[in-house]
């Protein structure tokens, strides 16, 4: 391809704010694991920056050994897997029947959904509506509480409008049906947006919080969310410690803290690939109308 | 609702016809422990809430079912079943329980607010006609009356269980003695010899680096309110005429002071933005701070041995000694104590059987298992020391095996136990642990001044709750206040503490604060014989000591 | 191949024609509507009924009673929360907060985005993508203390840089001006790449043999972006900023939480930081709910004009 030296100055430049940006975007984290190899003391003086002092792991293995965070982590997978693969479910069906122009009563459906964007009942007759469905307690009321984004799925319902007519239609005089339609011709035309939003929904239930605290009473079925962000609140809040007067342990709160914080993004890291692929390269719409 | 309030006053009415018969039981309970195993179907079963703090290793369970839950279940009269309350959202899990009727049957929390809000809105069982199914609870209140009092409720029933505290303090400053010693200066007793020491601490080079880079002291984050209980300056305090007053003029001297640490450079100019007191920390740790204002102290062994060591590693000379409250023109105080009564559980009032519930709480406060509870089994988890305290064996086995299990007694008095005593955490074999020990108990010895007042009206669990209107108001007014007082503090010459004391006393006029005076007084005047105040706390304190 | 109502032909009566289209019309719509059902349970179930909740914002709520049986109160917790300027100012505060938020938080994503775009080695942009997606990650206390390290006026980073430069530091936490650009700031930083994945997505969308004839016609770069990425966009842009709107009135607790001190309360005091510190003390149930349900009242006024406004330029989301 052509370019002019304007564009190539342009390109350049781009490159570089990029560049410079991932690096403030990635020392936090070089810095977050330093601390956490570091020896305790090291870390209690302010000493480490980005490169670990005095080497110590035991943080790593207090955190895996002496917590729930192994069997709270594969309960984080099955939560995640589960939810996301239902909330994708719902959030396709939901949207494509509202992206079609000849639905009936498309519009009040929608202002309906995104009414609910606005207006919530808020935490305790949500938990009575789990409750008198006798969901507490089983991950149906994470995995049904939170089916639909109806953010994501009014994000899914734009791009299934934004699939050219003409491919529709053309489909359609074929004698396709809508569910052929929309398994055929729509969905492998979205997979950016798909994989875009299964990325949305998985990091957002990797990250429950509040309905795990709320809707689950077993400790064995909690997820890796819950411990780590239990034993955070309770390491930075005097207030909770001046109450508890707990003899506590010896643990350096920074080091448990940047350990939590690593252990919860590793897994968000290692899955990113699989579905970047799609919306980083894209696919090739004028292949497929052609 | 009916139905069950019917059925819990037959079943009282039963209770009650046979207590005569039952008392001789229950009195002997550690024998029918023992003759008890053919009896077990017959166990009533009871829910009971216990802090989860994600520390039980997977491989010994959970907080429902572990070695210590089972060791409770083969022995406690009733079966417990334990239903799990993550320690940070606590409340709101209570709440949700509670709003859908299905919150456990002994709730165990240490937040008043929420024990308050729960006894308004009628989900507490008054606990005075049970009590005779907990009589190591009823020795308990007894031997201390302040439980009975501070668990006693406006409508003059009981409804909490509580314990006594260790009577430590809350925090206390820790002075570099040997910058002291350098630069030839005495421990400051009054405010004013602290701001020369302080000021010789920033300007005389203390740590002899040829750098002007140490600071005074520190007041961030809860450590400000250490200031503030050098000159009693909390908001509230009882006036002459026995009334419940604001501590304007306490505020004033207070915040007078804090200007002049700002202004001269005495601490850290970024105190308002070291939101969690983490950075004053690394810098006392870092032999930085002269005068070092721990923001609490919850575990007197970190801060008086572990802190040291690592301060130690930085400044091997460092020599740091507990300092008294520096006597201020508004009088000598005290420091914040611990609360030494504390209350922490309650009975759900739909609890089916609260007198299972009772002999439960009966049967984890007898001394020989709570010490069990609390220090594991003797020659697995300890033995019994030279000195006759018990000694650890194996820290790494007891952090696997019993650390995390404190919970389950929260509601025992620790004091009532000699074994149990905090000091017998430090080694007096290790001489760095024996300054520790010594360092915490001069801490203690100034409880004992005989001039010393304490520096707030009481203890903030023992403050009533405001009803919401008025909870509105005080947040309004706080935030203009808060404020107002960061401009004093950090305003400069145009804005001064008179000033700032004036346009807070404005705020607090024009924001409604007068309600909140009189529904203080009324509360005062209409719970004088229960209310547990600044004196009540100092006096229990000291006659522990 | 095009349906116009020509091809079909001009002998049938224009109501027979009518009734081909409705019953083809409502063939069409049963599938959709089978396909609606979990969706449609689910909001009935889950956002519908307890919406019955909001009630306790006029009620006197506690657990004795319950829901249904709480005595009446009103208007009582509205007057309690507007009675004082207090209330006035936080919701200023909110909205000024949110509305700088949407100004400049809002494109940062998709100029983000549209410059992953002109990145052509693809290990390159991956790498970069997946970078910029990590403060997302990140909790809002962390980031504080980032921030406190980088703007600090004794130690700070930018303070050391200034000393340098023979300037004098600057407190750049406790003006009120400069701690706003901090919060808008660090929540773009921790958010954008993040919120550019949508974007992405979207621009993967567009046809890319409109850039080569387009290279080919000797447009330069920024014209490609002005005609052809940012209309193949415009709609997400369009829905994403609707919804913001929609949003005005929420300003993440924890960002301000953390970021504040009392030095710019005047200025950082917001909705969800004063119900919090309200509901301190005790638990308030009505007291919260009537605030939650003045904010949603704003946000669907704010909703419903911003797709006003949308539907002008025929881009309304309903």
């Amino acid at each position: 391809m052509r370019e002019s030296i304007g564009g190539k100055f342009f390109v350049t430049f781009i490159h570089i704010i990029l560049i410079l940006i991932s690096l403030t975007c990635i020392l936090p984290f070089v810095h977050l694991v330093a601390l956490s190899v570091s020896s305790g003391h090291a870390v209690d003086l302010g000493q480490v920056l980005f490169w670990p002092v005095g080497l110590d792991f035991t943080v790593y293995n207090y955190f895996f050994e002496n917590t729930p965070a192994l069997r709270a982590f594969t309960n984080s997978v099955i939560i995640t897997l589960g939810g996301t693969i239902l909330s994708m479910l719902a959030t396709v069906l939901t949207a494509y029947p509202l992206s079609r122009r000849y639905l009936y009563a498309r519009k009040p459906i929608t202002m309906a959904a995104l009414f609910t964007m606005l207006f919530g009942g808020g935490m305790i007759p949500t938990y009575l509506v789990m409750n008198s469905l006798h969901l507490i307690n089983t991950y149906w009321s994470l995995w049904l509480g939170g089916l639909i984004s109806t953010y994501n799925m009014l994000i899914m319902k734009s791009y299934f409008e934004s699939v050219p007519g003409e491919v529709a239609e053309s489909a359609q005089i074929d004698g396709c049906g809508e569910v052929r339609l929309l398994m055929r011709i729509i969905l492998p035309l979205s997979l950016p947006m798909l994989a875009t939003l299964t990325l949305f929904y998985g990091v957002g239930y990797w990250n429950m919080f509040m309905s795990v605290i709320l809707y689950i009473n077993e400790t064995s079925l909690q997820n890796l969310t819950v411990v780590v962000q239990g034993m955070l609140q309770i390491q930075g809040n005097f207030n909770m410690a001046a109450m508890d007067m707990m003899q506590q342990q010896e643990m350096v709160s920074e080091k448990l803290k940047a350990v939590g914080v690593v252990v919860m993004v590793v897994p968000m890291l290692v899955v990113y690939p699989f579905l970047q692929k799609y919306f980083v390269k894209g696919i090739m719409l004028g292949s497929i109308k052609g | 609702m009916f139905g069950q309030t019917f059925t819990s006053r037959m079943k009282f009415a039963l209770a009650l016809g046979l207590s005569a018969v039952m008392a001789a039981g229950v009195v002997g309970c550690s024998q029918a422990e023992t003759g008890t195993k053919g009896k077990s179907e017959r166990k009533a079963t009871i829910t009971v809430s216990n802090y989860d703090r994600g520390n039980i290793p997977a491989a010994e369970g959970t907080v429902e079912e572990n070695r210590w839950t089972k060791w409770i279940n083969e022995r406690s009269p009733v079966t417990v079943k334990f239903v799990p309350v993550a320690r940070a959202e606590a409340v709101r899990k209570l709440n949700v329980m509670f709003a859908s009727g299905s919150a456990p049957d002994i709730v165990n929390d240490y937040d008043t607010g929420f024990r308050n809000s729960l006894y308004q809105q009628k989900q507490l069982l008054p606990l005075d006609d049970y009590l005779q199914y907990a009589p190591e609870y009823q020795k308990l209140l007894e031997k201390y009356p302040q439980l009975r009092k501070v668990g006693t409720k406006p409508d003059g029933k009981l409804y909490e269980i509580g314990k006594i505290n260790e009577p430590h303090l809350q925090s206390v400053a820790f002075i570099r003695m040997d910058w002291l010693k350098k630069l030839n200066l005495e421990v400051p007793r009054t405010t004013d010899e602290l701001l020369d020491v302080l000021r010789a601490f920033v300007e005389q080079d203390p740590d002899g680096n040829g750098k002007k880079d140490t600071y005074g002291t520190n007041m961030s984050y809860t450590s400000g309110g250490m200031i503030d209980s050098m000159f009693g300056s909390y908001g509230w305090k009882l006036s002459d005429d026995d009334k419940i007053v604001r501590t304007w003029d306490n505020t004033l001297e207070s915040l007078k002071f804090k200007k002049t640490l700002f202004e001269e450079g005495l601490i850290d100019k970024d105190y308002l933005a070291d939101k969690n007191g983490a950075k004053a920390k690394q810098d006392y740790l870092n032999g930085k701070i002269g005068v070092f204002l721990p923001p609490a102290i919850t575990n007197w062994f970190e801060n008086t041995v572990t802190d040291i060591q690592t301060l130690r590693k930085v400044v091997p000379e460092a020599e740091i000694a507990p300092m008294e409250q520096p006597k201020s023109p508004m009088g000598q105080f005290v420091h914040h104590v611990v609360n030494p009564v504390q209350m922490t559980t309650v009975i759900n009032a739909a609890a089916k059987d609260p007198k299972a519930a009772m002999e439960y709480i009966n049967f984890i406060i007898k001394p020989e298992n709570a010490l069990i509870l609390k220090k594991g089994i003797e020659g697995e988890h300890w033995r019994k020391g030279e000195d006759g305290f018990p000694k650890v064996i194996d820290p790494e086995k007891n952090a696997k095996e019993l650390d995390w299990a404190m919970d389950y007694s929260m509601f025992y008095s620790i004091p009532e136990n000699p074994l149990l005593i905090s000091t017998t955490a430090f080694d007096v074999s290790d001489p760095d642990q024996k300054a520790g020990l010594e360092m915490l108990n001069k801490a203690d010895e100034f409880l004992l001044n005989p001039e010393a007042q304490y520096p707030a009206l009481s203890h903030y669990e023992h403050m009533p709750s405001l009803p919401s209107e008025l909870v509105v108001i005080n947040t309004n007014i706080d935030k203009e206040i808060q404020d107002i007082y960061a401009k004093g503090i950090i305003g400069g010459a145009q804005y001064t503490a008179e000033q700032a004391i004036a346009d807070a006393k404005a705020a607090w006029e024009k924001g409604g604060g007068k309600q909140i005076e009189e529904f203080m007084n009324t509360w005062y005047k209409e719970n004088k014989e229960i209310a547990f105040l600044g004196k009540d706390i100092l006096e229990l304190v000291r006659s522990q000591h | 191949m095009k349906i116009t109502p020509a091809a079909v032909g001009t002998d049938q009566a224009p109501a027979a024609k009518e009734a081909f289209y409705q019953t083809k019309r409502f063939r069409q719509n049963i599938p959709l509507f089978a396909m609606l059902i979990p969706g449609v349970l689910y909001y009935l179930i889950f956002r519908y009924a307890p919406m019955g909740g909001l009630v306790i914002a006029f009620k006197d709520y506690n657990f004795h009673d319950g829901i249904w049986s709480s005595p009446w109160v009103g208007w009582k917790y509205f007057e309690i929360l507007f009675q004082s300027n207090v209330t006035l100012q936080i919701i200023w505060n909110t909205l000024n907060l949110s509305v700088l938020n949407l100004v400049f938080g809002f494109p940062a994503p998709i100029i983000i985005a549209i410059a992953l775009n002109e990145v052509r080695k693809t290990w390159l942009k991956r790498w970069i993508q997946t970078v910029i997606y990590l403060p997302h990650f990140l909790s809002w206390v962390i980031v504080a203390g980032i921030v406190l390290t980088l703007f600090s006026i004794e130690g700070g980073t930018v303070n050391k840089l200034l000393g340098q430069w023979g300037g004098e530091p600057v407190p750049f936490l406790y003006r009120a001006d400069s701690w706003i650009a901090i919060f808008i700031g660090s929540g773009m930083w921790k958010e954008m790449g993040f919120s550019a994945i949508i974007y992405l997505a979207a621009l993967s969308s567009i046809d890319p043999s409109l850039y080569e004839s387009a290279g080919m016609d000797g447009a330069g770069k920024l014209r490609q972006i002005w005609h052809i990425t940012l209309p193949g966009i415009r709609p997400t842009i369009i829905l994403l900023l609707i919804l913001g709107v929609g949003r005005l009135m929420e300003v993440g607790f924890d960002q301000v939480y953390n970021l504040q001190n009392p030095t710019v309360l005047e200025k950082a005091e917001v909705i969800s930081t004063y119900v919090y510190k309200v509901g301190l003390q005790q638990a308030q149930f009505s007291l919260t709910t009537a605030m939650g349900l003045f904010e949603s009242f704003v946000g669907l006024v704010l909703v419903l004009s911003a797709n006003a406004l949308a539907r002008k330029f025929d881009q309304g989301l309903f």
